[in-house]
């Protein structure tokens, strides 16, 4: 095993450079991925025979929604890395991803329900799958507002991890629930043993949009736990060095 | 012109389409810049607090404790 890796993870310094390396190629490939997804969804893609153009909101909805769920078992991940072997990056990815986790989490409610509206005649219904969706939202938000309440301690690392441990429990009642209740909403659109149910010219688009919004995704963390790095380790020399030297500039 | 207002009519559609990418739209780039932003507001409590400990430590320890 390569356990020197392991160690280099959770060493603040090693992953502030490799993240300052990588996050802006990840931002602008993203940028690009969703841009072609995006034009690629509205204007090429061919209209659904039930439900006409609606269906288009797929492009933003399932990647949204994918990247909620997967950004909350990312951050249970962390969580239960940082309980074991008390890493401090693993906190930090917690503080970055939750309010990303949120934005995605609301933007697929969001246009789940306005998908709604001309599909099924209503914004919203009080169905297993959105029902979970909305409690995720909650979560997210829990664990924010847990952050911004205590100051920064142990104790807060481990209340937060706790607190996101707890909240897995929705994660497989999301998955599922199209498949353990009757809920107006469809099974999933992408899974990975089988093929979609769709031509490809509709699942490729998709498939871009996906991939472009997890590059993003991964950026806005690289982005957001090299913040969290220099608050933390302020006091530290190479802080001190790395902000003397490099002055004002922003990198 | 009329394909373009065919485009953006999406079937009847349209309202509902255009309102997703809206939202979808400003919620992508407000994170997209946000950490940007939250880069530079770091960078400026950090250097303050480096400038705030440089002058903590250039002050003679005998004037701190009469302090």
């Amino acid at each position: 095993m390569k356990w020197t890796f392991f160690h280099k993870l959770g060493s603040p310094r090693w992953f502030y450079d490799i993240a300052g390396r990588h996050c802006a190629w990840l931002m602008m490939l993203s940028v690009v991925l969703l841009c072609i997804g995006t034009i690629w969804g509205l204007v090429f893609a061919p209209e659904d025979y039930q439900q006409g153009n609606s269906f288009r909101i797929i492009y933003l909805h399932v990647p949204t929604a994918i990247l909620a769920q997967s950004c909350y078992m990312m951050m249970a991940t962390a969580a239960l890395t940082g309980l074991v072997w008390k890493m401090k990056i693993a906190d930090m990815f917690i503080a970055a991803a939750a309010p990303l986790g949120a934005a995605f989490t609301f933007l697929a409610l969001f246009t789940g329900a306005v998908w709604g509206k001309p599909t099924w005649g209503t914004w919203w219904v009080w169905d297993a799958r959105l029902t979970a969706m909305l409690v995720l939202l909650f979560l997210y938000l829990g664990v924010m507002a847990l952050r911004s309440a205590i100051e920064y301690s142990d104790m807060r690392e481990k209340s937060t991890a706790i607190l996101v441990l707890v909240g897995v429990i929705n994660i497989p009642i999301i998955k599922y629930s199209v498949e353990w209740w009757n809920t107006l909403h469809q099974p999933a659109t992408f899974t990975l043993t089988e093929k979609p149910a769709m031509p490809p010219e509709m699942w490729v688009p998709l498939l871009v949009m996906v991939i472009g919004s997890y590059l993003f995704f991964t950026s806005l963390v690289f982005q957001g736990v090299r913040n969290e790095i220099l608050q933390r380790e302020a006091r530290k020399s190479w802080v001190k060095k790395l902000l003397a030297t490099e002055g004002s500039t922003s990198d | 012109l009329s394909t373009l207002q065919t485009f953006f009519e999406m079937g009847g559609h349209g309202l509902y389409i255009w309102l997703c990418y809206g939202v979808g739209g400003i919620i992508f780039l407000l994170l997209g810049v946000s950490p940007m932003l939250a880069r530079r507001r770091v960078i400026k409590q950090v250097k303050q607090l480096h400038r705030r400990l440089a002058l903590a430590s250039a002050i003679p320890s005998d004037v701190n404790e009469k302090e």
